[in-house]
């Protein structure tokens, strides 16, 4: 009688039926038994959506009468309805008491390794590590020992790392390395951390850029991934894992303090530099006009800020005046202010010395004015500055640049110049962007006698040490 | 008593999901394999978070996305969260104008939660027996035929429904939504708040009860009450209370809200409610149930004036609602660069960018993701809708979003039509992909071919969001997937005015 039933419903001429049924089953709305009994017989094909709604119905018993008999003889059915539907319920104990070990008892070749492999058991996993530490990965007829991979990082034993690190680095096919890196990606948090470590970062090297992708990604994730992610930097990842590492890199939000134009307009060159720095490390840049408001920091900015737990004030100001001694210090406070109310308890505001301290920007500054003046006399203008410190900053810049500096008013540089013993053939207003000395100097009749550099930022060079410098900031 | 409940029921009842909110990194380092079943399969669908059991380890994240409305910094977020899964990594825009993102490791979880929760973003309650994302007019707010903003709305009965006072152990999913244009075809909600008058004041007519399943395929119908705006989120919560205490727990495939409409009556049902509402201060009017909403939904596609002078919205056709890092950040940085960085998803899963300035359009259409994600796609892939299909569900009978973009994509080579044709794709007969209301309904099956057992859909025809809604009919009942492109092509010529290209 019963099998008339089954037969039929299986038969049905729509298919949404059988689905339906099926799922009654599945369910335990139906009694397994009698499925069971008909697939013994031949009566019912055990097909693999018939096996996928029997496997968490069935307790000990059924299970090994399931395995003696026809579906036990061809596996490959109940491997295809296993790799469906034993994930969701390998853990339930009561499935674990019906199959495993029916399943070890099973001979330890390829669809029954792959079937215990889905249970997390220290006896399956030894099963897996053991026929994997006898594979030769470059048999193409053991291609399918590579699906143990996977299984083996599921079952989390920490000795299995240096395997799965071993395949992922060794010199075999692409599908193996990968297999085995996945392995370590859905087992990570059970890895002993250094030899990881290690490992990932060397395949974050690697020729084939997906996996070294993978492997950057799982850098990251580890617990102390951005130290590892940094001692990256400077060594030759292919372009687009180059890509991928910045964007794993937790950046801090960037504050740029710079001088702005009249009521606080940011120069477009300072607001170019800010675009292409934000992405270039894929986090905010703020620009700060020093006589203006603090910008608005949106919910992005404060988030990253919480995920890299800092805020980068820096000062792109090329002279310590008080700008760079009083307005700066002040602009942090009220940073660290705004991220306290904030609730960003964590999070720290780290002030960078002004861009004109930065021994490399001198050095550049250097090398730009030398190649711009060749044997000719050149004068680099400056505002002028009071005090003792600033004196000295003034005296050790001349002496780097090796050109006098000019203190002259943003207003009428002619002035200043006019005093000068020896007429300067070229003259560099120290600016980064256009402002009122550059241009009293080309409107002034300065550039009829000399040649007027233009502001330095809008130099490639100039914009492409900024660049390079704010992006590899932390 | 508690022996008598089934499994799901002892899960729920022992434990709240949303407790494991503090514990998600400990139970990462302990390893998914090691959390009992009804924690991985039940109790972590409360956090939103899904165990698939086709990529065992890659776990998928559903947002809660009120309305539909996402702003750029949120994309980004989620973005980055799919680009550090690499090539296991998607996300996938679904008929509730919600994101699910796919490839996550169980260590993703913790720094997810609190990122998105630094953005605004949640995914509460957004899986299993729970209130499931709130969906309303995709163009609210902007929308030239607006009748009534719903974005404060949604917002509002989301907030009241994942308070701490509200139920958190419904007998069964429940989904909401809100109308608020003459196209906002809703009836497929279990509760839905459409356009009404009464005496002259603009309000909501209740309907209740529409759900479709493998079992049965309802429209909502009218409950009978009229509820002034501000009375939705009253009126949600009364609605969940009363389903939480009196909803089937038996049976789970009897449990939808319809089921208790028929079990107390249509007028026992409202009388039920009416009182709960009372209880929460509440109030609503006896109504026809006569509304606003009169013809299908607009795609939305393509560039479109908004209300506000001066203003656009840009909808951009993603195929099959498929998403990748790349896209979602490029996404998030064309709506920043053009718009006012906000976007919105729709239930036929695209995406719109408003707010673009009249002089930002030309730019706008200029940009490279545009190649991919076109204002303006094909007549078919424009209104083509789909479930997940069996590449992350087991219960998928065909691999549905892959299927239909190549099938769609072969027919556009071969046919031109007058209009766009909207078509729905499910992979089994849970009917996720909303079959019933597409003009074509596709639905995953097997069928015998040259005596094998293959891939195959249903067919089915008629469905119709319009003025006078019905459900899609049965049409054929096994087209193997190999012989489906002909099949359609028949069916559209036949029946949609389509045209065969000329051969190349």
């Amino acid at each position: 009688m019963e099998t008339t039933v089954i037969s039929a419903l299986l038969e049905l001429s729509d298919s949404t039926d059988r689905w339906q049924h099926l799922q009654l089953l599945r369910r335990g709305r139906l009694p397994a038994q009698p499925w069971l009994e008909q697939i013994e017989q031949g009566e019912i094909c055990a097909t693999a959506d018939v096996l996928a709604a029997l496997l968490g119905q069935l307790n000990r018993a059924g299970v090994e009468r399931l395995l003696r008999g026809p579906v036990g003889r061809d596996p490959a059915a109940l491997l295809e309805a296993a790799r469906r539907e034993l994930p969701s319920m390998a853990s339930a104990l009561e499935v674990q008491q019906a199959w495993v070990e029916p399943l070890l008892a099973q001979p330890p070749t390829a669809p029954w390794l792959e079937l215990i492999g889905l249970f997390r058991d220290p006896r399956g996993a030894a099963r897996l590590r053991m026929a994997l530490e006898a594979a030769d990965p470059a048999d193409p007829a053991q291609a399918n020992a590579q699906r143990l991979l996977p299984l083996l990082g599921r079952q989390r034993q920490p000795q299995d790392a240096a395997l799965l690190l071993e395949l992922a680095l060794a010199p075999v096919p692409l599908a193996w390395r990968r297999a085995a890196l996945e392995g370590l990606a859905v087992g990570l948090s059970a890895w002993p951390l250094q030899p990881l470590a290690d490992g990932l970062q060397q395949l974050s090297l690697d020729l084939d850029p997906g996996l070294a992708a993978q492997a950057v990604d799982l850098l990251a994730r580890l617990p102390d991934g951005q130290r590892q992610l940094r001692q990256l930097q400077g060594k030759t990842l292919a372009p687009s894992v180059v890509d991928r590492w910045r964007r794993r890199l937790q950046r801090a939000p960037l504050v740029l303090v710079v001088h702005g134009r009249q009521a606080g307009v940011i120069p477009e060159v300072l607001q170019q530099l800010a675009a292409d720095l934000e992405q270039s490390r894929s986090a905010p840049v703020l620009v700060q006009a020093l006589t203006a408001t603090s910008p608005e920091a949106d919910e992005r900015f404060w988030w990253a800020a919480r995920r890299a737990g800092a805020i980068s004030l820096v000062p792109l100001l090329l002279l310590p005046g008080d700008h760079a001694r009083s307005d700066v210090p002040a602009i942090a406070r009220h940073w660290r202010q705004r991220a306290a109310a904030a609730m960003l308890g964590d999070v720290v505001v780290r002030r960078r010395p002004f861009l004109g301290a930065w021994p490399q920007w001198q050095h550049l500054l250097a090398d730009l004015l030398a190649e711009r003046a060749g044997d000719r006399p050149l004068a680099w203008l400056h505002h002028p500055l009071q005090g003792a410190l600033s004196a000295r900053y003034l005296s050790h810049l001349a002496a780097v640049l090796g050109h006098p500096g000019v203190a002259t008013a943003y207003s009428d540089p002619q002035a200043a110049l006019a005093a000068q013993p020896q007429p300067p053939a070229v003259l560099a207003p120290l600016t980064l962007a256009p402002n009122r000395l550059s241009e009293s100097l080309n409107m002034g009749g300065c550039s009829a006698t000399a040649e007027v550099l233009p502001p330095l930022l809008t130099l490639p060079t100039v914009h492409r040490f900024l660049l390079a410098q704010l992006e590899a900031l932390p | 008593m508690a022996a008598t409940l089934s499994k799901i029921e002892q899960a729920k009842a022992e434990l709240c999901g949303l407790e494991l909110a503090p514990r998600l990194g400990d139970l990462a380092a302990q390893g998914w394999d090691k959390l009992d079943e009804a924690t991985l399969t039940i109790r972590l669908k409360w956090l939103g978070i899904f165990f698939r059991p086709v990529t065992p380890g890659r776990f998928m994240v559903r947002l809660r996305l009120p309305n539909g409305v996402i702003t750029a910094n949120q994309l980004e977020v989620l973005a980055d969260a799919v680009d550090r899964c690499g090539e296991h990594g998607s996300a996938d825009i679904t008929t509730r104008q919600n994101l699910q993102l796919r490839g996550l490791l169980l260590e993703d979880m913790a720094p997810l939660m609190e990122a998105m929760q630094a953005v605004g973003l949640t995914s509460q309650q957004s899986g299993h027996d729970n209130p499931r994302n709130i969906t309303g007019n995709p163009l609210a707010g902007i929308d030239p035929e607006e009748i009534v903003d719903t974005r404060p709305l949604v917002e509002a009965i989301q907030q009241r429904l994942l308070a701490a006072d509200a139920p958190r152990n419904l007998p069964r999913k429940f989904n909401i939504a809100v109308g608020g244009a003459p196209d906002s075809f809703l009836l497929h909600n279990d509760l839905a708040f459409l356009p009404a008058d009464h005496n002259g004041e603009l309000g909501f007519t209740v309907m209740v009860g529409g759900f479709f399943s493998a079992q049965r395929n309802e429209l909502a119908i009218p409950l009978g009450l009229w509820l002034r705006a501000d009375q939705l989120a009253n009126y949600s919560l009364a609605t969940l209370r009363h389903f939480e205490r009196c909803g089937n727990r038996q049976a789970r495939n009897k449990s939808r809200l319809m089921y208790l409409v028929d079990e107390l009556g249509l007028e026992g049902y409202r009388e039920a409610v009416l009182e709960e509402l009372v209880a929460l201060g509440g109030e609503a009017v006896p109504h026809s149930g006569q509304h606003h909403v009169n013809r299908s939904p607009r795609s939305g596609l393509g560039v479109q004036p908004q209300k506000q002078e001066g203003l656009n919205w840009v909808g951009l056709g993603v195929p099959v609602g498929r998403l990748d890092a790349a896209s979602m950040a490029e996404l998030a940085a064309v709506a920043r660069r053009h718009g006012s960085g906000e976007l919105r998803f729709t239930e036929a899963q695209n995406v719109l960018i408003v707010n673009v300035p009249a002089e930002g359009v030309e730019a706008l259409l200029a940009e490279p993701l545009l190649q991919r994600f076109q204002p303006e796609p094909g007549a078919l892939m424009a209104e083509a809708v789909s479930c997940t299909g069996n590449r992350y569900c087991s219960f998928a009978l065909i691999p549905t979003k892959t299927t239909a973009q190549a099938v769609v994509e072969e027919l556009e080579r071969r046919l031109e039509l007058p209009h766009a044709v909207r078509s729905h794709w499910t992979g089994c007969p849970n009917a996720c992909g909303q079959p019933y209301m597409g003009e074509i309904g596709l639905m995953g099956a097997k069928a015998r071919h040259e005596g094998q057992m293959v891939e195959a859909v249903k067919i089915f025809l008629g469905g119709d969001m319009g003025a006078d809604p019905k459900l899609a009919e049965l049409h054929d009942k096994g087209v193997p997937l190999v012989l489906l492109p002909d099949v359609l092509e028949e069916l559209l010529v036949e029946h949609f005015g389509a045209r065969r290209r000329a051969a190349a």
